[in-house]
């Protein structure tokens, strides 16, 4: 009874606790298809849940709709410009779309506006700048002056009340023939018409507007549209939470300044990002949302790759390619001893390594076989070894029978340059970093190098003097009749060195983004709940494997000598298709235990004593 | 047999130390090729199995009692629930209810990522291999132990009914493979959990209270008090010990989820609920055979990944949850077992997951969203990250960790009580033994842990699943055996000895 009494409380308990935390649920209307809309209502949204709301953006098909929705009470609030909410919510002549003016006429309704958020985006009239020029229009007025003037608007534009094409017609005296008049949603869609000689004329949003597109903003020497300040409109719905949202919004008014929302819209319409990462990264830039907040708290891209060895400005460019693969995680650059062997480890969801990293090389040159860690997965750019003969050399001599260094032992660089003088049959005499064997040249303590062409060694070569660099490079293909079979022959197209602008033959080798290899795991740790804690080392989902591929500018695949994941795609169809002696002999072995359990069922129990 | 089974439980916390990736690499091969041959038989078992549990409750055989027939239950009807809720599920649904739907519903094949119907399938998918399946799983080797400890007095080895009711030169070798089978899926089995429980704790751990993720040495420290708190009722007698943390915990878990359902948005979940229950009964049949034959790759890994493994996991936990179950049910009646073990824990994951999972997919669609991000990530977190989103952030994280800790400690305890009846005589093992195997699986978790490859252990819970299939399969037969035999005579419905 006690017992029962107090699990009574408990849930009673629980019940008001839980129900007096309920959070409010506010629906915010936004105009679909009109970014500036979308981001305005998303970032009220955002706004709105980090002080604990639960808010949910609605579309609308245009103005008129989302507008009476406001008013009937089926959205809580719509964010908008103070002059559109004036015309349209009092229906009175278009005049004064300051925000007073506003809240005051919109009052008497159950309706209010918050304070400005910051920024305005007014209608504006554009006209391409050549064809403004030759039809003298400079002003709306001007139009009157265009025959048949075709027109782009946004849709429901042209009826939509106060500040509508066909008010602004009635205003200037215009004369715009409805036929003449084309409705196109996304302001991509009218800024394309509008350039591609489809229209003479497009109606936009002012922060679209980019001052490098060759475009004339009309006059609006009348006065016809009012101020559009960016503001909240809060419907007769949100009433009862009219306090909190006035005050969970604090942080936006007066915030968003004109340069960040036209960077946010570029991103939204010119890169493809999706408005809820514009408006979070908004909100951030603003200081409104914290980086590290629940919302913004998204799983980092960790890359290994090693430390030692310069890899910019590949580095650079394979951060370019996981930031447009995964444009929602951060990417961090972790440096190790072995980028593969941190794939295996958990400690890295991706290595920047070299083809060479997939074997198994030794510092002395020798091949001791295939690292099994890690499968390619995108090409991100090669580098090239250089021979670099000192000026002592002469044309005859052997090049590698002199004194010889090359990169240093526990570098990439350093231990295919050590291999293929194993396969040549040398040893190198001293091993340092591309600067200092470039001096050594110089300084004719070294005969021959064979170097790595990072940015130190370029900017060694580079930093000689041109009538005097005292080296020469020389084709290493020529010098060595056998190379490894993971470096590719290829070509610069002019020496390195100054002075020297003939093309140079040498190897080269890939650097590579690669994931974790499947090293034969099939079946249960693939997906599904055995992948419950280390996600880290398993491989990479085909479907993002192919998303980095894809991300890639370069068409270069990676090198066919390494496992990659179109492999692993391949592999498994094959394994798929073809049942192996295995699986047959357990389908007939399954079979018969099944066959045998059935007869056992159907024998009669031996009687019991 | 203690002396096989211990052996073979070391050898392989050694391989798995020496060589984590061989021994994953050895098992996921082997496990790999079973899913491509023998899908379709499991799949055609497990559900058979659901059938057969249906048709003894309904049937005439319902009425029987597992016991004699004037005999009462043990346990009252709610601690019963509770004991074998917990025992079965606790901890996997604290981990995956967030997680799971969240996952499908970014994942699954079928309807596009992400989308309301993605949604909505997320729910049925979960509810399938969180349902009647898996409980039809426990509860039919649960009912065949029962039936023969309790009415033929055969004691609760898995290979002792095939003793009791078959004949032949084989029975006694099968036997004893049965019986090692159990004890080294036992082990291996919970000793996995151990460590991935550990691991989920020390991430609620680092939300909590921002310790490393990846401290060995907090692993050991959890691990450590882990040890400390089975300890207590690993000495006590069953009623006491496990009764008593059982009901304390589900106690916390009802609350945890009243708590979310009514702070949460109470009225989208409540309707997740009936939604997800109807589309579970209606997609049921369909569910039940559905191998994706005539789809791509891709679908059929999904599949070998998430269902086939599923039933792979309760199959290789059936020998503990059924023998415990079993233990915990004398004096039901065949009807009143099979609902409450496969009806009404059903019911329960069903308004589990649609809270847990509802509030996950409504985050993810309507609210802070990043749930699917968090979830890819690390799927351990989603709960304790999730939760953060609610009032009272800091003790629903800290409630959901001894939640974890707690089921932690009750599948332990229930799983030594098990070893320890498996490998002694009696239906009440000593403390010394539960003891003893408390620590086993103790050291065995640690190897675990150390060797910090959770896919070796993954791979091999259901490598031990595949020959104890064949088991479960005989374990049935031998039930539809005698009690075809039992019931020929007139004393049989009355009660056994």
């Amino acid at each position: 009874m006690i017992r029962r009494a107090g699990l009574l409380l408990l849930v009673l308990w629980l019940g008001t606790v839980a129900g007096c935390t309920q959070r409010p649920g506010l629906l915010i209307g936004y105009l679909s298809g009109q970014p500036d809309s979308t981001l305005m209502a998303e970032l009220v949204a955002e706004t709105l849940r980090q002080s604990g709301a639960r808010a949910l953006t609605v579309g609308c098909p245009d103005l008129v709709n989302c507008g009476r929705r406001l008013q009937a009470g089926d959205i809580d609030m719509l964010p908008d410009y103070s002059g559109s909410a004036r015309v349209f919510f009092s229906t009175s002549a278009v005049g004064d779309g300051s925000l007073d003016v506003v809240r005051q006429t919109l009052t008497p309704a159950g309706m209010t506006v918050t304070p400005g958020l910051g920024f305005r985006a007014p209608y504006v009239l554009l006209m391409e700048a050549e064809k403004a020029l030759e039809k003298d229009v400079s002003a709306i007025e001007d139009l009157s002056r265009l025959e048949n003037a075709r027109f782009s608007v946004p849709a429901g534009y042209m009826r939509q009340p106060g500040d509508g094409l066909l008010a602004l017609a009635r205003r200037y005296g215009l004369d715009i023939r409805t036929d003449a008049v084309t409705e196109a949603t996304s302001p991509s869609d009218r800024m394309a018409a509008l350039l591609s000689g489809g229209t003479d004329v497009a109606v936009m949003r002012l922060p679209y507007v980019r001052s490098d597109m060759g475009l004339t903003v009309l006059a609006d020497g009348l006065g016809f549209y009012p101020r559009y300040e960016a503001t909240v409109v809060l419907g007769p719905r949100a009433s009862p939470h009219r306090g909190f949202v006035e005050s969970a919004l604090e942080p936006l008014y007066g915030s968003l300044n004109p340069e960040e929302v036209e960077r946010a819209l570029h991103e939204i319409v010119i890169e493809g990002y999706d408005v809820e990462t514009a408006a979070r990264r908004l909100l951030v830039a603003e200081g409104i949302l914290a980086a590290d907040s629940p919302t913004m708290r998204r799983p980092e891209m960790v890359v290994a790759h090693t430390g030692v060895e310069s890899l910019n400005p590949l580095s650079g460019q394979a951060n370019l390619v996981l930031r447009r693969a995964y444009p929602e995680r951060p990417v961090r650059m972790l440096s190790v001893a072995s980028p593969l062997e941190a794939l295996e480890q958990g400690w890295a969801d991706l290595a920047l390594v070299h083809t060479s990293d997939f074997f198994q090389l030794t510092p002395e040159g020798l091949f001791l076989g295939r690292v099994q860690h890690g499968e390619a997965i995108a090409a991100i750019g090669r580098r090239h070894f250089l021979l670099l003969l000192g000026g002592q050399a002469s044309a005859s001599d052997d090049p590698l029978a002199g004194r010889l260094g090359t990169p240093p032992g526990w570098t990439a660089g350093g231990k295919v340059a050590a291999r293929m003088l194993v396969l040549a049959g040398y040893l190198p005499d001293v091993r340092s970093n591309g600067p200092d064997l470039v001096r050594a040249l110089r300084n004719r303590e070294l005969d021959a190098a064979i170097v790595l062409l990072n940015t130190d060694t370029r900017e060694a070569l580079q930093a000689l003097p041109r009538d005097a660099p005292m080296l020469r490079a020389a084709s290493l293909t020529e010098v060595l009749a056998r190379a490894p079979f993971f470096v590719n022959e290829s070509r610069l197209a002019s020496s390195p060195v100054p002075g020297e602008d003939e093309p140079v033959d040498t190897y080269s080798m890939q650097v590579l983004l690669a994931g974790p290899a499947p090293q034969g795991r099939m079946g249960p740790v693939h997906g599904g709940p055995a992948s419950a804690i280390a996600t880290r080392n398993l491989p990479v989902p085909l479907r993002e494997a192919e998303a980095i591929a894809a991300a890639v500018e370069s068409p270069e695949l990676p090198d066919p000598v390494l496992p990659s994941f179109r492999n692993r795609q391949a592999a498994d169809h094959a394994r798929l298709t073809e049942s192996s002696w295995l699986e047959t002999l357990l389908i007939v072995a399954g079979i018969a235990f099944m066959a045998w359990a059935g007869w056992l069922v159907a024998q009669p129990s031996a009687p019991r004593p | 047999m203690l002396l096989v089974a211990l052996p073979m439980c070391a050898g392989v916390a050694a391989w798995g130390l020496g060589d984590p990736a061989g021994l994953a690499d050895w098992a996921g091969n082997v496990t790999g090729a079973a899913f491509r041959a023998l899908d379709w038989l499991y799949m055609l078992v497990v559900t058979g199995l659901l059938v057969l549990a249906a048709w003894l409750a309904i049937g005439r055989y319902g009425r029987i009692k597992l016991g004699r027939a004037d005999e009462q239950p043990e346990f009252s009807r709610g601690s019963w629930l509770s004991m074998l809720f917990a025992a079965g599920m606790g901890v996997g649904l604290l981990f995956w209810g967030v997680a799971e739907p969240v996952l499908h519903f970014e994942g699954a094949p079928g309807p596009a990522p992400g989308s309301r119907e993605a949604a909505r399938q997320a729910l049925t998918l979960t509810l399938f291999h969180w349902g009647f399946h898996a409980w039809a799983i426990y509860g039919m080797v649960a009912l065949a132990l029962a039936y023969f400890a309790f009415r033929r007095g055969s004691g609760y080895h898995p290979g002792a009914m095939l003793h009791e009711e078959l004949s032949g030169w084989w029975v006694g070798t099968v036997a004893y493979i049965a019986n090692v089978t159990a004890v080294v899926a036992i082990a291996l089995g919970v000793a996995g959990s151990i460590a991935m429980g550990v691991f989920q704790l020390q991430r609620g751990l680092f939300v909590f209270a921002a310790v490393d993720p990846s401290s060995l040495t907090v692993s050991a420290w959890i691990l450590a008090a882990l040890v400390a708190a089975y300890c207590v009722p690993l000495v006590m007698p069953l009623d006491k010990g496990v009764k008593w943390l059982s009901n304390a915990n589900m106690i916390l878990a009802l609350a945890v989820m009243l708590f979310l359902l009514l702070a949460g948005p109470t009225a989208f979940l409540m309707r997740g609920f009936v939604t997800a229950f109807g589309d579970y009964m209606n997609e049921l049949a369909k569910m039940s055979f559905q191998l994706f034959t005539f789809h791509d790759r891709e679908v059929a890994g999904w599949f070998q990944g998430w269902t086939l493994t599923y039933f792979f996991w309760w199959i290789a936990w059936a020998p503990f949850v059924g023998v415990f179950i079993a233990r915990i049910s004398r004096g039901r009646t065949i009807r009143e077992f099979i609902v409450g073990v496969i009806l009404v824990p059903t019911l329960f994951s069903i308004l589990w997951f649609a809270v847990f999972g509802g509030f996950g997919l409504y985050e993810e669609m309507y609210g802070l969203g990043g749930v699917v991000t968090m979830v890819h990530h690390d799927v351990s977190i989603a709960l304790f990250t999730l939760l953060e989103r609610l009032p009272f952030a800091s003790a629903l994280n800290a409630a959901a960790m001894v939640l974890a800790f707690v089921f932690l400690v009750t599948s332990v305890v229930s799983a030594a009580f098990v070893l320890g009846l498996l490998s002694g005589p009696g239906s009440n093992p000593s403390w010394h033994s539960k003891l003893a195997w408390g620590f086993v699986l103790a050291a065995l978790g640690a190897a675990m842990i150390v060797a910090g490859n959770i896919q070796a252990v993954r791979a091999l819970s259901v490598l031990g699943a595949l020959p104890f299939a064949a088991v479960m399969v005989l374990q049935v037969v031998v039930l539809l055996r005698a009690l075809r035999a039992d019931t020929a005579a007139p004393r049989d419905v009355e009660g056994g000895p």
